[in-house]
Parts: C-alpha cells; sequence; structure tokens
C-alpha cells in the first residue's frame, strides 16, 4: 500500500477550486440579495443531498468522468448566477448547475482518492482539507466582483488537473474503477458490525460534528486573520486525520480527537489557541468516518460518500430554522455529543493500519 | 448567513412563508429519498457479504476434496 500523493494533491486543489468559487459566488452575488437565507439553504440541500444519488448513477455508469464534467457545470453556473443577478428564476436554476458540478467534483475525488489509497484514508483525507482552505478564500475575495476571474482560472486548472488523474485511475483499474469489493482495494475497517447498525451510527458521528460545527464557542474570532487560521486549523485537521490514522490506527484517533478535542472545544471560547487545537481535533474524525463507511459497503463507494454529505446536511437543517441554544446548554450538548460520537466509534472502526507506510 | 427567524419585516413574510415551505419539502424528499437509496444499498452489500461469507468455506473444503481421490488411491495401492 504505497501512498499516491500525487492523486491527493490533484484533489486536494479540485476541492479548493470548487470551495474558492462556490463560496465566491455565496458571498459576492447571494450574501447581499434580500432572498440570501434561501439562497444559502438551497445550496447545502441541491450540493450536499444529490450526492448519494449522483453517486449511485457514477458507481454505475464507469465510463463517466464526473470530476472534468463537474468542473465545466460548477463555470456554466457560476457563470450564469454572476450575469443574472437580479433574476430570481435564472438564479436558482444556476444554483441548481452550480451544486451538481460541486456534487460531481466531491464525488469524483472521494471515489478516486479512496481507490488508489488501497485502503488507507490518506489521499482521501488530503483531498477532503482542501475545501476549508478554499471555503475561507472565496468568502474573502466574494467582497470584490472583479476577482472573480480568480476562481475561474482556479476551476479551469482544476478540470485539466482532473481529466489527468481520471484517466490514471481508469487505466490502471478499468472496469473496477470503482468497485471496491476486492482485494487490494477493499477497505477493511469495520468491526464487523451488523451493516446497518454501523452505517446508522457513523452517520450520527457525522450530523453531530456537523451541528457542534455550528456551535463552537469562538468569541475570539473576530479579526479576518483570525478567521483565516481557523479555517486553516479545520482543513489541517481533516488532512491529518487521516494521514494519522494511516499510522497509529484509525480507531485510535478517532476516539483520542474526539477525546481530546473537548477541553479545548469548551474552554477555548476566549482563548484562540486553545480553540484552534480542539478545532484541529474535532476535524480529524472526518476521513475515519468515510473509511469506515466504505468499508461496510464496499459495492458502493459513491453512495457511502452520499451518507456523509447527507449526514452533515442533517446537523445543519436545525441552524436554518433556530438559534443556537445558550453557551451553557451548547457546552453540556458538546460534552454528552462528543462522548457518544467517541464510543460510536469505539463500536463501529476497527484499530488496522497502512502497511508498508 | 441570517437565520429565518431574524426577518422581521411583515411585507417580505408571505416571500418568507413561500421560501420556508420549499425549503422544508426538499429537505424532506431529500431525506425520504436518501434514506430509500441507502436501504437500498444496505441490503445490496448485505446480500454480497452473506454470498462471500458462504463461499468462502466451501473454497477452502476445496483443496481436501481433491486430496482425497489420491489418498483413495494410495490405499488402494497398499
Amino acid at each position: 500500500m504505497k501512498k499516491d500523493y500525487l492523486s491527493g494533491l490533484g484533489y486536494w486543489f479540485a476541492h479548493f477550486s470548487v470551495e474558492i468559487l462556490c463560496f465566491f459566488i455565496l458571498y459576492n452575488v447571494f450574501d447581499i440579495s434580500e432572498n440570501a437565507w434561501f439562497f444559502f439553504c438551497m445550496f447545502d440541500i441541491f450540493a450536499f443531498a444529490s450526492q448519494p444519488f449522483l453517486g449511485y448513477f457514477c458507481e454505475k455508469h464507469i465510463h463517466f468522468m464526473p470530476g472534468p464534467t463537474g468542473g465545466f457545470l460548477l463555470m456554466a453556473g457560476a457563470l450564469v448566477i454572476f450575469f443574472t443577478r437580479d433574476v430570481f428564476f435564472l438564479q436558482l436554476i444556476g444554483l441548481i448547475i452550480l451544486t451538481a458540478g460541486n456534487a460531481l467534483v466531491h464525488l469524483s475525488g472521494a471515489l478516486e482518492t479512496l481507490k488508489v489509497s488501497e485502503g488507507g484514508l490518506s489521499e482521501s483525507a488530503i483531498f477532503v482539507g482542501g475545501g476549508s482552505f478554499g471555503l475561507i478564500a472565496g468568502r474573502l475575495i466574494g467582497a470584490y466582483d472583479r476577482l472573480f476571474f480568480i476562481p475561474l482560472i482556479c476551476e479551469a486548472v482544476a478540470i485539466v488537473i482532473m481529466i489527468i488523474l481520471d484517466k490514471r485511475v481508469k487505466e490502471r483499474f478499468g472496469a473496477d474503477a470503482y468497485d471496491f469489493d476486492r482485494h487490494p482495494m477493499k477497505h477493511e475497517l469495520s468491526t464487523g458490525r451488523a451493516i446497518g447498525i454501523t452505517v446508522f451510527i457513523l452517520a450520527a458521528v457525522i450530523t453531530v460534528r456537523s451541528y457542534i460545527g455550528y456551535g463552537l464557542p469562538t468569541a475570539w474570532n473576530y479579526t479576518t486573520v483570525r478567521m483565516i487560521l481557523l479555517y486553516i486549523f479545520m482543513g489541517s485537521g481533516k488532512m491529518l486525520g487521516g494521514i494519522l490514522s494511516d499510522r497509529f490506527g484509525a480507531r485510535n484517533i478517532g476516539m483520542v480527537s474526539c477525546l481530546l478535542a473537548l477541553p479545548a472545544l469548551l474552554f477555548g471560547d476566549n482563548i484562540m489557541w486553545l480553540s484552534l487545537i480542539g478545532v484541529l481535533m474535532f476535524s480529524m474524525t472526518m476521513a475515519v468516518t468515510l473509511g469506515g463507511l466504505v468499508s461496510v459497503l464496499p459495492s458502493n463507494p459513491g453512495v457511502a460518500f452520499g451518507i456523509t454529505t447527507l449526514a452533515l446536511l442533517l446537523g445543519v437543517v436545525p441552524t436554518f430554522f433556530t438559534k443556537m441554544p445558550s453557551q451553557f446548554i451548547c457546552n453540556i450538548m458538546i460534552v454528552i455529543l462528543s462522548v457518544l460520537a467517541a464510543a460510536g466509534l469505539w463500536y463501529t472502526v476497527n484499530n488496522r493500519k497502512r502497511k508498508n507506510i | 448567513m441570517s437565520c429565518i427567524l431574524d426577518v422581521g419585516n411583515p411585507t417580505g413574510m408571505v416571500v418568507i412563508g413561500v421560501a420556508m415551505i420549499l425549503v422544508i419539502i426538499a429537505i424532506v424528499l431529500a431525506f425520504v429519498a436518501g434514506i430509500v437509496l441507502i436501504v437500498i444499498a444496505v441490503s445490496r452489500n448485505k446480500r454480497k457479504a452473506l454470498i462471500t461469507a458462504q463461499t468462502q468455506p466451501t473454497e477452502q473444503m476445496q483443496p481436501a476434496e481433491e486430496t482425497q481421490p489420491a489418498e483413495q488411491e494410495k490405499e488402494d495401492n497398499v
């Protein structure tokens, strides 16, 4: 199991490009619109909820290239939204195209990095980590109309990279490119519990992480530099989670990161560095849950990745309609949910390490 | 991003109400369809795992079955 950093880094950039373009559009066009709430909700719903279905489609159509197709859709959707600011209906159509592209690039990255990792998590974790960097970059440059060319150029470069990587994977694995049911592509992180229970518990862990992510106490986060630091730590945590899981075992990293994040999240409200360490630790579980799901659904890796995004959406939905509870209640929730998440990971994920690391 | 509860302008309440209903319908549809797909995927993988588990012992037994005639031959020769 040799590490394939080329795919990991290539898709890191593709993920970065997706998020920089999407968040440029969200903060440049929609954030100042009267219907901001509606468009932000619809973005999350379309982008997250469509992934299980598109994942299923990609598994069935091996010659379809989800990454490059998604890249083109992203650019088309972004152009429609950017140049039709006052037409609600066209903006909605643009948003649907944009989110379909977003979902396809995510799926391509997940499927291909999980495939080349041959049972490891490093590559997919590197891919996942790119999103946080793109998110903050898009949000920052979204304040300037004239910088629209930057995310477009990034996306064009990402399309070229994805075409190369897609060809590389399909030449190497042929018709089995999206079937993870055979050695050495098989991920073996499951503890052997019933598949349904494992899927339910891992999805619940992701939902908890998503919800807590919105309730993190970060009173220190009031300058742009600090906001950038927050997202850098978040992205680095996601990347480190997979790399360390390959070395020290997924269960160890998942549980330890959940529990060690607790004091930092609870007492880091006004202490920036403590809070950042908490965010870093808390983000590490991402690769572990993805690896666990692919281990129990090897014949449907696209659906497995889609479950992670659907669970993320479930964690975000309460924030659409309600405000976060008071800080005291929030802290109690963080403690209870984090302990339950750690227990869930212990129950469903094993400690298998990557060989020949 | 503002929360729906922050909206205090009564003139926009109808539009917001319609938007909210659309969002709720989209969420419900997404989750119902997603759960159906997940159930299909879980049962498919369960069935495959069961088939794999059933075929593995048979494969392990095959060499033993193959050696039987040879052993019988030996006995016959004796």
